[in-house]
């Protein structure tokens, strides 16, 4: 059995201000969520004795505050462990590194933290480094116009329609899912724009079969996680929620373009993982946080995590199951496609404001049992967090 | 049942029928540098030769070029022709200018070679019209010279392959 069941609560969740263009620096936003979530703990930053970050501003495509100037920032003193994380199971790296270390006795108290600056008028490339010389991996791919984002996933997108007969409608009816989700969420970036399948439609292909509308919503925002060992929880502010599985599995490669068989993403290892560490199986699910980065994603996940078979997302989704009231809610907060691209933690903070009943108008009635799931293509960290 | 890829004549995209060509004019996008694992490869498409790394000890392929070779672990690796013939595992029709200096619409395609079972290539399609490209369509290399002045650099894209 896993060592890691039950052995980690999530104390606090906290967001910053979330907005197309807020004018703050990304610093600021972490700050802000990082307070918030200290807040909902009922905690202070003495009591944090880690703190984990991804990406790792210094090699990563992704925007963020570096650690050091975290570190900083709270104003932290002497903790046990610190990381960020480079590559890693994807948007996860970081609360997968700080779980790793509370069940390791390692570190009691950890702070997690992603901050997303929208990348106005900037190529996608990673490192910072002169976009015009392709180094490394990019060489391979970057001079054929596929560096980072929409084509990449479109290819796997491709695939999976040319396999199983995915429809522009069937993608459309994730992003409608999240939209009529968003409308219930006053944080959602999306809030107050309800959209109809017409619209979506009719809005500009990006990367075939890709259109922008299947693109999460670029925001500035930040959300962080306070994580704690378990057998601290009755000195917590909110009502604490598991960390009851995880499971972060690596396929047959870490590359998306090699990957192999694209119609099913490493979340089917991240499944796998998850499920061998529960007793738990799909039926118990409540309420499901799926990564929306593209909402391609969406439906491989659904599928991968074996709620449906292959194929068979596109149709669930467009007969409405995912909607709250449905089978199995999904991205009640709106997701990153209606609410805004939080880039993960979005959905962790969800799955704990779902589990604790906190979501009002999106709330799902007695929700115990949450997925919170991300990444894409090669990389997949799945989440099962449980009441108590 | 299989259905056709999504058509890419709507809103935003270009017209099915738009013929796309190799790069012509001076190159004003990302360049490609070698390193000491990649360089046979680039050295190749120099010579308009599309070369892979191949284990000289179990013969598998290695792509995209490393030290070892991931079957058996041998460090014995060296460049060798192919065919340059493959089928498109995917594509997508690009309609943002998603890297610097590489203008839509272009095709982005996944290319699976011959010799051995997903030993793949990144590539455009040329040659073709956007509304003709298919999962699974025959195709062979192109090598297309970048115009980038005093450097030579070579990419590998490829085309409806004709031949029987």
């Amino acid at each position: 059995m896993s060592e890691l069941r039950d052995r980690v609560v999530v104390a606090g969740v906290g967001y910053s201000q979330i907005a197309r263009s807020t004018g703050r620096s990304e610093g600021s936003l972490a700050v802000e969520a990082s307070k918030a979530a200290l807040d909902d703990a009922g905690l202070t930053v003495a009591d944090l004795d880690g703190i984990a970050m991804w990406p790792d501003r210094v090699s990563s495509v992704f925007e963020g505050p570096s650690i050091t100037y975290m570190y900083r920032a709270l104003g932290l003193q002497n903790v046990r462990y610190y990381q960020a994380m480079g590559t890693g199971p994807a948007q996860f790296a970081s609360v997968n590194g700080a779980i790793h270390a509370i069940v390791a006795g390692v570190a009691d108290t950890v702070i997690c933290i992603r901050a997303h600056l929208r990348q106005e008028q900037r190529f996608y490339v990673a490192g910072g480094a002169d976009p015009h010389r392709a180094t490394g991996e990019l060489a391979l791919r970057s001079p054929y116009g596929v560096p980072a984002g929409a084509p990449r996933y479109a290819l796997w997108a491709q695939r999976h329609a040319h396999e199983y007969g995915t429809t522009d409608e069937h993608r459309g009816a994730v992003v409608l899912t999240c939209r009529a989700h968003a409308q219930l969420n006053p944080r959602a970036v999306w809030h107050g724009h309800p959209l109809t399948m017409e619209e979506y439609l009719a809005s500009d292909v990006v990367a075939s079969p890709l259109r922008i509308l299947d693109c999460d919503m670029p925001v500035d925002g930040a959300v962080a996680i306070v994580l704690t060992r378990a057998d601290r929880a009755a000195d917590l502010r909110a009502k604490p929620v598991r960390i009851h599985s995880l499971g972060h599995g690596t396929g047959p490669t870490l590359d998306t373009e090699y990957w192999p068989d694209m119609t099913t993403m490493a979340s089917r290892w991240a499944a796998d993982e998850m499920w061998a560490g529960t007793d738990l199986g799909p039926a118990d699910v409540d309420v499901a946080q799926l990564y929306d980065g593209f909402s391609s994603m969406t439906l491989c996940w659904l599928e991968d995590l074996g709620f449906v078979k292959k194929g068979e997302a596109g149709p669930w989704f467009a007969e409405g199951r995912g909607r709250l009231g449905g089978d199995l809610p999904v991205c009640t907060d709106g997701g990153h496609l209606g609410g805004g691209r939080l880039h993960g933690f979005g959905k962790l903070a969800e799955a704990v404001k779902q589990v604790r009943g906190e979501c009002g108008a999106r709330q799902v009635e007695g929700a115990e049992v949450a997925l919170a799931c991300v990444g894409g293509g090669a990389i997949a960290t799945a989440m099962l967090l449980v009441a108590g | 049942m299989r259905s056709p890829e999504s058509s890419p004549g709507v809103r935003g995209c270009p017209p099915e029928k738009a013929r796309l060509a190799p790069p012509t004019g001076p190159w004003e996008g990302p360049i490609p540098v070698a390193d000491i694992d990649s360089a046979p490869f680039w050295d190749g498409l120099r010579r308009h030769e599309l070369v892979i790394l191949r284990c000289g000890e179990c013969r598998t392929f290695v792509h995209p070029p490393q030290a070892s070779c991931p079957r058996c672990l041998s460090l014995d690796l060296a460049p060798e022709p192919v065919s340059g013939r493959g089928t498109v595992y995917s594509f997508t029709v690009a309609n943002r200018e998603f890297a610097p200096g590489i203008k839509p619409p272009y095709v982005v395609a996944l290319v699976d070679l011959e010799e051995q079972e997903s030993l793949r290539l990144v590539t455009n399609l040329v040659n073709v019209a956007i509304g003709d490209v298919r999962i699974g369509m025959a195709v062979c290399v192109l090598f297309c010279d970048l115009d980038i002045g005093a450097e030579q650099a070579t990419l590998a894209m490829f085309e409806p392959d004709n031949q029987p």
